[in-house]
C-alpha cells in the first residue's frame, strides 16, 4: 500500500446508512422516465403549431434550424463559431479557434507553454479566451468567437500585472484554470490563469499576481465587442450545456432546448415547444431568491436557453420542487419560483420535484 | 439479489469513492444516488457487470456535472470515526483539502487508481482517456498530494 492509499484511506469518515438509497433510486428514475414522456408529448403538439403563429410572437426570439437529437459526442461550444454574420466585418481575417486543442492537449498532459520575456508586444491581431482544460468533459468554456477589438487593452492589462516570486506557496482549493490565446502575425502567446491557489497568471514560467481581476478583464473587453455587434439569431449546439464565462442576456435568448444527458446513451437535446423559451427567459426577472439550496434533483437534465453567442442559462429542478438557475460558470445559482402555470411546464419536462430521500 | 440488496451490499463502497470525489457526506451521497437513479433501469441481477457500470455513471456524473458548488467544495469538520488505526483524525481534514487542490479529471483518477485500487486500463475506459493521459494524471495528481501545503505543513509540525 503507497503513501497516497494510506492517505485516502485515512481521510474517511463512518459509513453512512443506505437504506432507502434503493427507494430513492426507483423514484428518481421514475421521475425521470414521466418527465421525457411528457417532454416528448409535448413536442409533438408543438409540431402542428402553424408557422405563421409563431412568426405572430415578435422578431426577437429565431426558431433554430432543427437540430438533430441523440448526437454521439459532446459538442463543444468554444470550439463552434456562432451562426449568423456580425454587423461589422471583423478587422482582421478569423483565425481557428484554439481552445479545443488545448482542451486535448492537457488530456494528453502535454499542455505547452512557450515562456517569453518582458512583456506582451504590441500588434496583437486577436486574442481566444478558452475555459478550463482540466475539468473533465469540457464542463467550462470560453467565448467562441475571438477577440479583434480591445486587444491592446488586453495586452497592457497583462503588462501592468504584479510579478510574484515562483516559490511562493499557494492553498486555496481548485476552482478555475482559464487559457489566453493571443495572436501576433508571427506566431501566437500562451498566458494562463488560475482562480485559485495565489490567483496568477503565467506565461508557463513567470507568475504575476491577479488572475481574478485579469479575467474580469478579458470579460469586459468581450463584452464591449458584443455590445457593438448584433446577436446572432441561431445557437451553437449547446447539450450538454458547456458552462460559459461569459453569462447570456435573457434578452437576446434565440433558442431553447431540454437537455438530458445519459451515461452510456447519446446527449438528448429537444427543443423548447413553441414560445417556451422566451416565456422562460421573461420570466427570469420575476421570483428569483437567493442562493439555490442543495441538492438539486435532475443531476444532468436541465433546461437550457442559449443567447446566439452560445453563452446559456440552466434552469434545474430542485429537491423541494423548486428551481435552480445559473448564468454562466461565474455566478452561483439562485433559486427561482416561476408561476404555478409555468412552473407546471417546468416540472413536466424536468421530471418531478419530489426529493430523493425518503 | 435484488436491487435492495445489491444496494445494501455495494452501496457504501460506492458512497466512500464518492466521499473522496467530493469531499462531503451529503453530496457524496447525492451522487451515488444520482447515479443509481441513472443506472437502476438497467438492473437485472448483479452478475459484475452492473456494478462497473454504476461506477462508470458515477464518475461520469461527477466530471460532467457543471454546477459551480462543486468546484468549490472545501472540506470542514470532518474527521473519521473509525476506532482503532486513526491515531492522527485531523489528517483526513487535511488530505480532503488537498484533494480539493486538484481538478476533478486527476482527482477521479487517483481515487480510481489509489483508492479502488483499479488497473490504468480500466481507469483509461471508465473514464474515456487514453492509458497515457491516466499514467500522466496519476503522476500529477500524486506529485500534487504529497508537495500540498495542507500535508507538508502537517509533517513539518510534527517532525
Amino acid at each position: 500500500m503507497n503513501d497516497i492509499t494510506r492517505m485516502l484511506n485515512a481521510a474517511l469518515p463512518d459509513d453512512p446508512d443506505p437504506s432507502g438509497w434503493a427507494a430513492g433510486a426507483r423514484r428518481r428514475s421514475a421521475a425521470r422516465r414521466t418527465g421525457r414522456a411528457a417532454a416528448v408529448v409535448a413536442l409533438v403538439a408543438a409540431v402542428v403549431v402553424p408557422l405563421g403563429y409563431l412568426a405572430s410572437r415578435g422578431p426577437d426570439i429565431a426558431v433554430p434550424a432543427g437540430t438533430p437529437s441523440g448526437s454521439p459526442s459532446a459538442p463543444s461550444v468554444a470550439s463552434t463559431q456562432p451562426v449568423g454574420p456580425p454587423t461589422q466585418a471583423p478587422v482582421v481575417p478569423a483565425g481557428e479557434n484554439p481552445c479545443a486543442a488545448i482542451r486535448a492537449e492537457s488530456r494528453e498532459g502535454a499542455l505547452q507553454f512557450t515562456p517569453f520575456d518582458g512583456d506582451l508586444p504590441d500588434g496583437a491581431l486577436r486574442a481566444w479566451l478558452c475555459g478550463d482544460p482540466n475539468q473533465g468533459y469540457d464542463t467550462v468554456g470560453g467565448p467562441a468567437e475571438p477577440l479583434t477589438e480591445g486587444v491592446d487593452q488586453l495586452v497592457t492589462a497583462f503588462n501592468a500585472l504584479e510579478p510574484l516570486p515562483q516559490d511562493i506557496a499557494c492553498t486555496q482549493e481548485y476552482r478555475l484554470t482559464y487559457v489566453v490565446v493571443v495572436d501576433y502575425p508571427d506566431g501566437s502567446k500562451r498566458l494562463r490563469g488560475e482562480l485559485h491557489g495565489c490567483g496568477v497568471v503565467s506565461d508557463g514560467e513567470r507568475l504575476f499576481s491577479g488572475g481574478e481581476g485579469f479575467l474580469d478583464t478579458l470579460l469586459g473587453l468581450w463584452e464591449q465587442q458584443r455590445a457593438g455587434r448584433e446577436s446572432p439569431t441561431e445557437a451553437p449546439e449547446v447539450c450538454p450545456p458547456l458552462s460559459t464565462l461569459l453569462a447570456a442576456s435573457p434578452d437576446d435568448i434565440v433558442a431553447g432546448y431540454v437537455c438530458a444527458t445519459y451515461y452510456d446513451e447519446v446527449r438528448v437535446q429537444d427543443e423548447l415547444p413553441g414560445d417556451l423559451a422566451a416565456r422562460i427567459a421573461a420570466a427570469m426577472g420575476e421570483g428569483v431568491g437567493g442562493e439555490a439550496p442543495w441538492p438539486w434533483l435532475a443531476g444532468g437534465d436541465a433546461i437550457v436557453l442559449a443567447d446566439g453567442w452560445g453563452s446559456v442559462i440552466t434552469v434545474e429542478v430542485l429537491a423541494d420542487g423548486g428551481f435552480a438557475v445559473q448564468n454562466g460558470w461565474l455566478t452561483e445559482p439562485v433559486a427561482w419560483a416561476p408561476s404555478a402555470e409555468l412552473a407546471a411546464e417546468l416540472q413536466a419536462l424536468l421530471g418531478s420535484g419530489a426529493s430523493p430521500t425518503p | 439479489m435484488t436491487f435492495d440488496q445489491f444496494v445494501t451490499v455495494r452501496g457504501r463502497s460506492l458512497w466512500r469513492a464518492a466521499f473522496l470525489l467530493t469531499g462531503d457526506r451529503h453530496k457524496a451521497e447525492d451522487l451515488v444516488q444520482t447515479a443509481l437513479a441513472k443506472a437502476y433501469p438497467k438492473y437485472a441481477g448483479e452478475d459484475g457487470r452492473f456494478e462497473a457500470y454504476l461506477r462508470t455513471t458515477m464518475y461520469h456524473t461527477y466530471l460532467s456535472w457543471w454546477r459551480r458548488k462543486w468546484n468549490a467544495e472545501s472540506p470542514t469538520a470532518v474527521l473519521p470515526e473509525r476506532p482503532g488505526d486513526l491515531p492522527d483524525p485531523g489528517l483526513s481534514v487535511d488530505v480532503l483539502r488537498a484533494l480539493a487542490t486538484l481538478p476533478r479529471m486527476q482527482r477521479s483518477v487517483l481515487v480510481l487508481r489509489y483508492f479502488e485500487d483499479r488497473p490504468v486500463t480500466e481507469v483509461a475506459q471508465l473514464l474515456g482517456i487514453s492509458e497515457g493521459t491516466v499514467k500522466s494524471y496519476a503522476h500529477r495528481g500524486c506529485e500534487a498530494m504529497r508537495a500540498s501545503v495542507h500535508l507538508t505543513q502537517r509533517d513539518e509540525a510534527t517532525t
